[in-house]
């Protein structure tokens, strides 16, 4: 059983990582850049998704809407993205774990950034409630699926260290270092 | 996910905050999505709106099972607002004036 990797803290969350699992953390929030960078990365569908209607029953101020949100949320974004490399560090630092306190403010930075690219990941692979996506190791889709799978264990980590009375979710993966093909090669 | 959206029928006041006024010309409702998951909507609700649990759990239920909720009523630039900080989280949210 894999140990896990955020616990509650007074204040905030304690993150622990090994050197491994902070590398591969790193992998996913860079991931999330090359996301920010190309938000169609991954196509138009999860690209819509990505920055939703405000206004369906005003076309004017959707427009208003989307022009100064793209430009809003893109910086909010790579904020968070500042703000989990500051404890996590950067790629390339194969040595490097960390074992650090994030505060509660900062905890929402990380919990905005693994769910957008889960919910990136979701969107692409056409999840739907209650029903298996039926993707085995064999289909093309399978690193996407995987990546989803992990980030799912992760966020569900990250609110159970928020709020441990809260915890709904008890599943655990085993290796969830395992190094996935890159989903958005 | 559709293209269309159905805008639905806001009959019942759902958000008890108390700054709310009772004479406001904006809601803002939550989409039900395959995605987001339980926890992390009942998270978001809680910490952008202070909803105790129960109230963020109910609301969520109601996402879940009706397809919508509105959680919030507002002047414009307060729903937009709100919009706003729910796209933030990736929750699919729209405004829509309160008929």
């Amino acid at each position: 059983m894999a140990r896990r990797p955020f616990k509650h803290h007074s204040g905030g969350v304690l993150v622990r990582l090994d050197a491994a699992e902070a590398e591969h953390l790193r992998s996913w929030f860079d991931e999330l850049e090359t996301l920010l960078d190309d938000p169609t990365v991954l196509g138009s569908d999860v690209a819509r998704r990505l920055a939703p209607v405000a206004y369906p029953d005003d076309p004017l101020a959707e427009d208003e809407y989307q022009q100064l949100n793209a430009i809003f949320m893109s910086e909010e974004r790579r904020e968070a993205l500042r703000t989990i490399r500051q404890v996590l560090g950067e790629s390339g630092e194969p040595g490097r774990g960390v074992r650090a306190v994030v505060p509660a403010d900062d905890v929402e930075a990380w919990l905005m950034s693994v769910n957008h690219l889960r919910l990136a990941l979701g969107t692409w692979l056409g999840v739907e409630q209650n029903v298996d996506p039926g993707v085995g190791p064999d289909d093309p889709r399978f690193p996407h699926y995987a990546g989803y799978m992990q980030l799912s264990w992760l966020l569900e980590e990250l609110l159970t260290a928020v709020d441990p009375a809260a915890a709904a979710w008890e599943g655990e993966l085993d290796g969830w270092t395992e190094v996935f093909d890159d989903p958005l090669a | 996910m559709t293209e269309t959206i159905t805008l639905p029928d806001i009959e019942e006041e759902q958000v008890t905050r108390g700054d709310v006024e009772t004479d406001v010309p904006w809601v803002v409702v939550v989409w039900d999505d395959p995605v987001n998951t339980m926890s992390y909507v009942v998270h978001v609700f809680q910490h952008l709106f202070g909803f105790s649990r129960a109230k963020a759990t109910k609301l969520m239920l109601a996402v879940h099972t009706e397809g919508k909720a509105a959680v919030a009523h507002g002047t414009r630039e307060k729903a937009e607002h709100d919009v706003n900080r729910l796209h933030a989280y990736g929750l699919w949210a729209t405004m829509q004036k309160d008929r």
